[in-house]
């Protein structure tokens, strides 16, 4: 008679010893997927590329916007860039993070070179701001970093 | 017959399945998060719009200045346009939008139509004969080229008087 694997689990010793080792190998299988997938998403959710990448590209962007324009233009840019620290430098926006492992992206903008162009970061007190002020006035564009905490609404 | 030896080799099978299936689970979770990671930004489309827009109304670049030193945006001035046309590289490449110590990302070939007059002038022409071969209706990638083609009625100071023209732009990025 063909006992159920269950029974034999149970009734026969050395039936037990291979399903036993089977089920150990299906639960560590399990166990590295989980893992696995944990990990990879953990993985992309730590990732600041496409922050840095996208910040990069809108900001030069911004600055292509602000040199197209006639007249004065001052802008305030919020976005989310917590822990995010940037550079405008010989026609780059330069966007890098805390953790000095990730590579910084950048991104070129166009320069005028009858302009000047300045950028002042802001204080060594407050190493990663998210607030930029652009501002174009004449045959000068400025970039000023500020911080911006919840005190100051008015931004 | 039932002997221990088939009962491995199902149970093998029985694993064997079970991996397969593991694997393709795992695959569809890293797609579905994977389609909900963006990775790639294109803006391509805004960049070459915006560069028109700047060729129009930019100070320093084709528009025209009064003597008082006040820029027109929309006024092309006829003399600077010839200007940019007679040389390449022109002021247009090192001046009025300069990619510094980096490969321009934008070309451009600009048509001026003044009366019966046409005058052809290139931004970045370097770029533009490399990339424009490229540039295939509906061709998508990494190394593919976008183009923007684009008019505007314009009026060109000649030094004497405004006349009406056309601007006709075919931007590459």
């Amino acid at each position: 008679m063909r006992l159920k694997r269950g029974l034999r689990l149970f009734g026969n010793k050395k039936g037990m010893d291979h399903e036993l080792f089977f089920t150990i190998f299906d639960y560590i299988l399990a166990t590295v997927v989980i893992i696995s997938l944990l990990a990879f998403v953990s993985d992309i959710a730590k990732k600041t590329i496409f922050e840095k990448n996208y910040l990069s590209r809108d900001t030069a962007l911004l600055l292509n916007t602000l040199s197209s324009a006639p007249g004065e233009v001052s802008y305030t840019y919020i976005e989310n860039m917590n822990m995010l620290n940037f550079q405008f430098l010989d026609g780059r926006a330069t966007v890098s993070s805390q953790n000095q492992k990730e590579a910084p992206a950048w991104y070129p903008y166009a320069q005028n070179k009858h302009w000047g162009y300045s950028f002042t970061p802001s204080s060594a007190f407050d190493p990663w701001p998210n607030t930029l002020v652009f501002s174009k006035e004449k045959a000068h564009i400025g970039i000023k970093q500020t911080y911006h905490d919840h005190e100051h609404k008015d931004i | 017959m039932n002997t221990k030896t088939s009962e491995i080799s199902g149970e093998v099978l029985l694993t064997l399945t079970r991996v397969v299936f593991l694997t393709i689970v795992l695959f569809s979770v890293v797609l579905l998060v994977k389609s909900f990671y963006t990775e790639k930004i294109d803006i391509k489309g805004t960049e070459t719009s915006l560069f028109f827009q700047r060729l129009v109304f930019s100070p320093n670049g084709i528009i025209w200045q009064d003597a008082s030193e006040r820029w027109h945006p929309g006024v092309v001035d006829l003399r600077r346009f010839e200007q940019a046309a007679a040389a390449n590289p022109n002021f247009l490449d090192s001046q009025w939008a300069s990619y510094t110590g980096e490969t321009p990302i934008i070309a451009a070939k600009l048509v001026l139509t003044a009366g019966n007059r046409e005058i052809v002038a290139y931004y970045n022409r370097e770029s533009f004969n490399r990339w424009e071969p490229r540039a295939l209706l509906g061709v998508e990638g990494p190394a593919s080229v976008y183009k923007l083609e684009k008019e505007a009625y314009v009026l060109i100071n000649n030094g004497e008087k405004l006349e009406q023209g056309k601007l006709s732009a075919t931007i590459l990025s």
